[in-house]
């Protein structure tokens, strides 16, 4: 679903008034329009991590709002906000849960918008899975009685794309998804996202350290350092822009080794 | 392969247990007698031995089982168990044979023992302890074998006198309160205020301590109480008490504290308090007085119901009996500790259980 | 023989009555993966509430009560884990702790209470008689034929394999499957917008209940209930899972929640043949121990045998 994503004026400090204080968000302001595609890039310590935290609810920024569609939803709760938010960890095992099968993994992602049945595990529901799985093209949908924690990383990564956005969230969030996966899986996956997400039109925010994703993929590519924007390209400025250019760039504009 | 593994295991453990149902009571009761008796050295062995050779039990007469169930071991309730065999053992019954169970503080064993004891066709059972009484009763009902309880403070309470219960009877250790009072009174006919310390979940001492309540209330005797619920409590409680300004300590017949008589009497008597107690071993440990249960004498009342049963009389005759005889001891040597001294008229109808110097006779 | 079915029956009627306990810590230790030590105390609680309840008149309703309180201990506790943030073994053992005072005060100030009431008969006094238990009403449903002990074992039995069922069932369920989830992967819980909070909360009540269940089985099953009665109670429900699921398996829920069951059975069993095997009653506690190290043992020594050697964790 197409929405709008504003983080507005967010600040977030770490160990306020020790030495270990870290300025980790300096009044950041972003904004994601409807259906956009944005790769996020920065070096260590520069506070992707910590926006994705901001934004998913496991942290609340000491100043400034996230609006979600105009909802703000700085203070909500975690869960209440995932019914609009989908995410993807660098780690295969985080978003799954190993010992309940590939079904009921999917069911219970689905949970936000299933119908109201009271066995998690039905057959309409099945169905629109195992259609949902053929189209990864991985041979998942044979599989879907099986323990998640008995395949691949990158299977495990694909049915967690799949299981981040068979609700239809309002956003997508994309932490370095395909870093821990071989150079196969990597492609795999990177071509599903990016088929879901023009399919179904899903504003998304991808973070990756890759100068080849973030060009290749997306409509926007934005660069963070020390909790602020300091580049931001789209549009032919972007399509002009070559891997090694943005590295320059990057060596530039950011704190090295930090 | 699980299922088979399964199964196999199953099987091996019905097959277990077809063997050593079929080997019977006879063989490891014998042995366990002589285990768990062994601190009463002669006379438990004696017990043990006696049914062997008078095994021809068979020409005189129906072999007759006893089998004595204690919860745990305990000085106490070790005593009981003793005392029961070596009186048993002394009439000279060679036909009576005694097995003796211990749940080691596994309450939930309690069952399995009894059910176990069902399953031997023990002739009479013997529980010490009021929760091996109540799950005696639980697994007898309806079934005609004698229980003879030992040790149950209140039997009625403990829902052991009503009906259904025409199998059952024993010897209570109840302790009268107004014997408490009287007690404290001896020796301190001025005292004020008395500090009563039980723990919570040992029925018979918290019985002991509500009746002494109700009669401190009826006659307008002035007290205090602290529970404990396990032994590293009862300093603060002791010292709480004292703080009150009591002028005697109480407590019943009490296994928790008995364990843990020395730091209790060594707060007590620091601050010139006198502890008065429920059990001979409580004062042989330390505590300055007491009018309680002798569980010898408790042990020789259950011997004796036990050898009348076995002549035949039905328990519904019998109803269950008190203490004839209450203990009545004195330790000297706590009374140098908490610098009490008394006219001789008071230790009158007390035996020295322990002398000024600290020689003990108890046991003898 | 007779000796040898009767301590079946007995020791089988036991393991039921103890299997809804197993379930309960089946559902904490395997299914949320936490340890629960509020154990200890609930049981209690069951058998406290359901004894002062039934004493009123109401024995059925003394099972539910003392079911109901256990689940209320299950909140205290899931309370403390997830809003207070409070470390699960602390939480359950802050709860056992406290259960202790609620427990004896349910008593009535005493530590055993047996199951009578005054009743005035015809003679005009007040005598004590013994309470109704549901087995009685159930021995006098059926003609109160056989020995006590078969009718503890079947409607306990009967009661159990409900039990079972709608537990398997229950954890196909959205709120089942939740409760599952949040045991395995807390995280993707709440990343699917669910309350993991209320999900872990909800798991552990329903564990305590069952836990309070069997001890109010075992209060109208030995007519008396006692404030010891709930001490090494944790050790046998956690005994009792892990022996059946070493025997039977866990995998799927039905597989893991028959297997508790059985092995509760299985583990009365195993006391029953130590307390009769020759030797000094002391020893039966190291004995029963060994025996369960035994069962651990088996699935190592069923590898090492077919050469492979794979570790085994469960």
């Amino acid at each position: 679903m197409s929405s709008t994503l504003k983080i507005v004026d967010v600040t977030k400090r770490f160990e306020k008034g020790t030495i270990n204080e870290k300025l980790a968000l300096d009044h950041l302001n972003l904004t994601a329009g409807p259906g956009e595609f944005i790769t996020l890039l920065g070096s260590n310590g520069c506070g992707k991590t910590t926006l994705f935290n901001s934004i998913l609810g496991n942290l609340i920024p000491d100043e400034g709002r996230i609006l979600l569609d105009d909802e703000d939803i700085t203070f909500q709760k975690d869960y209440k906000r995932a019914y609009n938010i989908g995410c993807l960890y660098q780690n295969p095992l985080r978003g799954t849960a190993p010992n309940l099968t590939i079904e009921e993994n999917l069911a219970l992602a689905y949970t936000r918008k299933a119908s109201r049945s009271f066995f998690a595990v039905n057959r309409k529901d099945s169905q629109y899975f195992r259609e949902m799985l053929a189209h990864l093209d991985m041979g998942l949908e044979d599989r879907m009685k099986t323990k998640m924690g008995l395949l691949s990383g990158g299977q495990r990564q694909a049915a967690s794309l799949l299981m981040a956005t068979i609700a239809q969230p309002k956003l997508l969030l994309l932490d370095e998804h395909t870093a821990a996966l071989d150079p196969g899986a990597a492609e795999k996956v990177m071509s599903l996202t990016k088929e879901i997400v023009s399919r179904d039109k899903i504003t998304t925010l991808m973070i990756t350290h890759d100068m080849d994703y973030a060009l290749a993929y997306g409509d926007r590519t934005i660069m963070m350092d020390s909790g602020r924007v300091v580049l931001d390209l789209a549009g032919e400025e972007r399509s002009k822009m070559t891997p090694g250019q943005l590295a320059e760039i990057f060596y530039r504009k950011t704190r090295r080794g930090v | 392969m699980k299922r088979l593994s399964a199964m196999l295991l199953t099987a091996a453990f019905m097959a277990g247990t077809v063997l050593t149902g079929c080997s019977s009571a006879g063989n490891n009761t014998a042995e366990s007698a002589a285990e768990t008796s062994a601190p009463q050295a002669q006379e438990g062995q004696a017990g043990g031995e006696t049914s062997a050779p008078g095994g021809s039990g068979a020409a005189d007469g129906k072999e007759i089982t006893v089998a004595i169930v204690q919860p745990m071991s305990h000085t106490s309730l070790d005593q009981i168990r003793d005392t029961i065999v070596a009186e048993i053992e002394a009439a000279g019954r060679s036909d009576i044979k005694i097995v003796t169970e211990n749940a080691n503080g596994d309450t939930s064993a309690l069952n399995t023992i009894i059910q176990n004891c069902k399953a031997d066709q023990v002739d009479i059972l013997v529980p010490i302890a009021t929760s091996t009484a109540q799950t005696a009763h639980a697994v007898y009902d309806g079934e005609k074998t004698p229980i003879v309880f030992a040790a149950v403070s209140d039997p009625v309470a403990a829902g052991l006198t009503g009906e259904g219960c025409d199998f059952i009877t024993g010897v209570s250790n109840n302790i009268p309160a107004a014997e408490i009072v009287k007690l404290i009174s001896n020796f301190q006919p001025d005292y004020k205020k008395i500090g009563f310390v039980y723990t919570s979940s040992e029925t018979n001492s918290v019985s002991t301590i509500n009746a002494a309540k109700a009669y401190c209330d009826e006659n307008s005797i002035s007290y205090e109480e602290v529970s404990i619920a396990n032994p590293s409590e009862l300093q603060t409680a002791v010292e709480t008490l004292i703080s009150k300004d009591v002028d005697a300590l109480y407590t019943g017949n009490d296994n928790t504290i008995a364990s843990a008589m020395a730091s209790y009497t060594d707060i007590a008597y620091a601050k010139q308090i006198p502890v008065y107690c429920g059990a001979d071993s409580m004062v042989a440990d330390g505590g300055f007085a007491t009018i309680g249960v002798d569980y010898v004498q408790l042990g020789k009342q259950v011997a004796d119901m036990v050898l009348k049963v076995a002549d035949g009389a039905a328990p519904s005759e019998l109803p269950y009996e008190t203490l004839s005889e209450y203990a009545k001891f004195v330790n000297l040597q706590a009374a140098e500790r908490f610098g009490g001294s008394f006219d001789e008229s008071a230790y009158e109808g007390y035996e020295v259980l322990v002398e000024k110097d600290g020689t003990s006779h108890f046991n003898q | 023989m007779n000796t040898f079915l009767s301590m079946l029956i007995s020791a089988m009627g036991q393991g039921f009555l103890y299997a809804p306990m197993a379930l309960g810590v089946f559902i904490t230790f395997r299914i949320l993966k936490t340890p629960d030590l509020t154990v200890d105390g609930s049981f209690v609680a069951g058998m406290t509430v359901c004894a002062a309840v039934t004493v009123a008149g109401h024995p059925l309703l003394g099972i539910a009560a003392g079911t109901l309180a256990g689940a209320l201990a299950g909140f205290c506790t899931g309370f403390l884990q997830t809003k207070l943030g409070i470390n699960a073994i602390l939480a359950g053992i802050l709860t056992m702790t406290g259960l202790y005072t609620v427990n004896y005060a349910v008593l009535g100030g005493q530590s055993n209470l047996y199951l009578q009431s005054q009743t005035v008969n015809e003679l005009g006094v007040a005598v004590p008689t013994p309470s109704p238990t549901i087995y009685k009403m159930f021995s006098s449903l059926l003609g109160d034929t056989m020995e006590a002990g078969s009718y503890v074992l079947i409607l306990t039995g009967i009661i159990v394999a409900v039990l079972c069922a709608v537990l398997a069932v229950f954890f196909r369920t959205r709120p089942g499957m939740a409760i599952r989830a949040t045991g395995d992967n807390e995280e993707m819980v709440r990343s699917s917008s669910i309350n993991a909070d209320a999900s872990r909360i909800a798991g552990v009540m329903m564990a305590n209940g069952l836990v309070a269940m069997s001890g109010a089985f075992l209060c109208h099953s030995q007519r008396y209930a006692d404030l010891n009665c709930g001490s090494g109670m944790l050790v046998m429900g956690l005994a009792s899972v892990i022996i059946g699921q070493v025997l039977l398996g866990d995998g799927s829920v039905l597989r893991g929640v028959l297997s508790a069951a059985a092995g509760s059975v299985l583990y009365r069993i195993i006391i029953q043949i130590a307390y009769k095997i020759d030797m000094p009653s002391y020893a039966v506690k190291l004995l029963s121990a060994f025996i369960v190290v035994i069962f651990l043992t088996l699935p190592l020594i069923k590898a090492k045998l077919k050469g492979r050697g794979e570790a085994v964790r469960r």
